[in-house]
């Protein structure tokens, strides 16, 4: 009886794991695309308030290294997740950086 | 008699709960795939070295995963697995190879907020910046690490605990970042660290394309002793020139490493054979303090220079070159690198180019 409860509280607290990465997953679609649209509205707008993907690439990721060959718009966001983090790039950086490497 | 642990559980039971977390789990990345997704990235490498003589090779391999949980946590982790082949008398002899295996860091990265990141689990010792940057075989310029780097580092170069990191201030040209962290002492084989504090603080103006910073660490194990380091990066515009370099001391010593190497980014250009050359140098100087055991660092004042030559192929491939001519009281030695280096990455699950 006690394996059972064991098992069942295992495999809820799984479940409750799965579901809140997803919920964080489904969270951040809008939030994604409205940042992406801000970032696009922001690079479109100009270069006075900022963000020139290409440029913020070469200063920041540059330095230590060079572009990978080609990335999908899913591992570019992981890359860069990864890489905010290594490189203490600002929340603008990232999302200027990101719709360059990976445009969609 | 072999010893078993007695269980209630049975074992069925316990492996549908396994297999069931392991599903849930599975289900959650595949749905969270469609804006992020795990990868597995890094580099893999063939080094040879012939340091006062002794021939040794390297094969090696230092995976990277990182998987994202939404959009403001990641699970990221790098290991370094290497064999080490060399003569069993050093110079003649039959060749013996070793493997060793370390995780260099297990570590949940949770976005606060712009200005904010907590790290939490096993993380590279955020001091100066070798250790944060440089240290993965397909970036770093030598393949030997300097003279200097276990100054601040100890004692794997990795700490237990966590950490606060991120860009604090932000003016029209310039970026504040930082990093302040506890590490607790672990002897757990794969996690060993020492018991330490500290922090890091940086200046990054990218008009100028250049980063200032400096760090502090106290070690709270056996002995207090305090590390600290200032740091500088700067790619001038006008040359294409890298200009790296670090400061460190502690009571164990001190000195200093100085790299300039010819920046070989191509900037979105096509390449071509002639791009992908890039020579290097680099001065080291480190002068002995006190000496303890197991610090890592040379054992007498020594001075070293290092010439360099690299050649990126297409397709994330180099084959690194250099020679070093190394200056001690203990004697004179000469140091030759070859390697070959390859930086991989690849999505874990498959979604095609989205």
């Amino acid at each position: 009886m006690k394996s059972h409860a064991t098992a069942i509280l295992l495999l809820l607290g799984s479940l409750v794991c799965g579901m809140a990465a997803q919920g964080a997953g489904r969270k951040s679609e809008p939030s994604q695309a409205q940042e992406n649209s801000k970032a696009a509205t922001r690079t479109s707008n100009a270069d006075a308030t900022n963000p020139d993907g290409g440029k913020l690439f070469q200063t920041h990721c540059n330095r230590c290294h060079n572009a990978p060959d080609e990335l999908s718009p899913r591992v570019a966001r992981t890359v860069v997740q990864h890489m905010r983090v290594r490189g203490m790039l600002s929340e603008k950086d990232v999302q200027a950086i990101l719709n360059y490497i990976a445009p969609e | 008699m072999q010893y078993r642990p007695k269980t209630n559980c049975p074992k069925q039971t316990r492996r549908s709960g396994v297999v069931g977390l392991v599903l849930t789990l599975l289900a959650a990345l595949a749905s969270h795939a469609q804006t992020a997704t795990p990868i597995v990235s890094g580099g893999a490498g063939f080094i040879s070295t012939t340091n006062a003589g002794v021939t040794y090779f390297q094969p090696v391999i230092a995976p990277v995963a990182a998987v994202p949980l939404g959009s403001r946590v990641l699970i990221e982790s790098r290991a370094d697995l290497r064999g080490f082949i060399s003569r069993e008398n050093g110079t003649n002899g039959p060749y013996n190879g070793q493997f060793f295996a370390t995780l260099e860091y297990l570590q949940m990265d949770v976005i606060v907020n712009s200005r904010m990141t907590l790290t939490a689990g096993r993380f590279l010792t955020p001091f100066n910046l070798y250790n944060e940057r440089l240290t993965p075989i397909w970036i770093r310029n030598f393949q030997d690490v300097p003279i200097i780097y276990p100054i601040g580092t100890r004692t794997s170069g990795s700490s237990d605990g966590a950490m606060l990191r991120g860009t604090s201030v932000e003016g029209r040209d310039w970026q504040l970042n930082y990093a302040a962290y506890f590490s607790a002492s672990s002897k757990v084989e794969q996690f060993d660290s020492g018991r330490t504090a500290g922090g890091r603080v940086g200046v990054f103006v990218p008009s100028a394309r250049l980063e200032v910073g400096a760090s502090y660490q106290r070690f709270l194990q056996d002995e207090h002793i305090n590390s600290v380091g200032t740091y500088m990066a700067w790619q001038p515009r006008p040359v294409p020139v890298d200009i790296k370099s670090e400061f460190a001391h502690s009571p164990r010593g001190y000195g200093y490493w100085i790299e300039a190497a010819y920046r070989n980014r191509r900037d979105g250009k096509p390449y071509t054979w002639v791009s992908g050359f890039q020579p290097m140098f680099r001065m080291q100087q480190f002068f002995r303090g006190t000496i303890a055991p197991e610090d890592f660092l040379p054992r007498t004042n020594t001075q070293q220079a290092d010439f360099g030559l690299n050649y990126n192929l297409p397709h994330n491939v180099r084959v690194s070159s250099s020679y070093s001519r190394n200056f001690s009281s203990t004697g004179n030695s000469n140091i030759w690198n070859i390697a070959l280096t390859y930086r991989f990455l690849f999505p874990v699950l498959p979604g095609g180019k989205q």
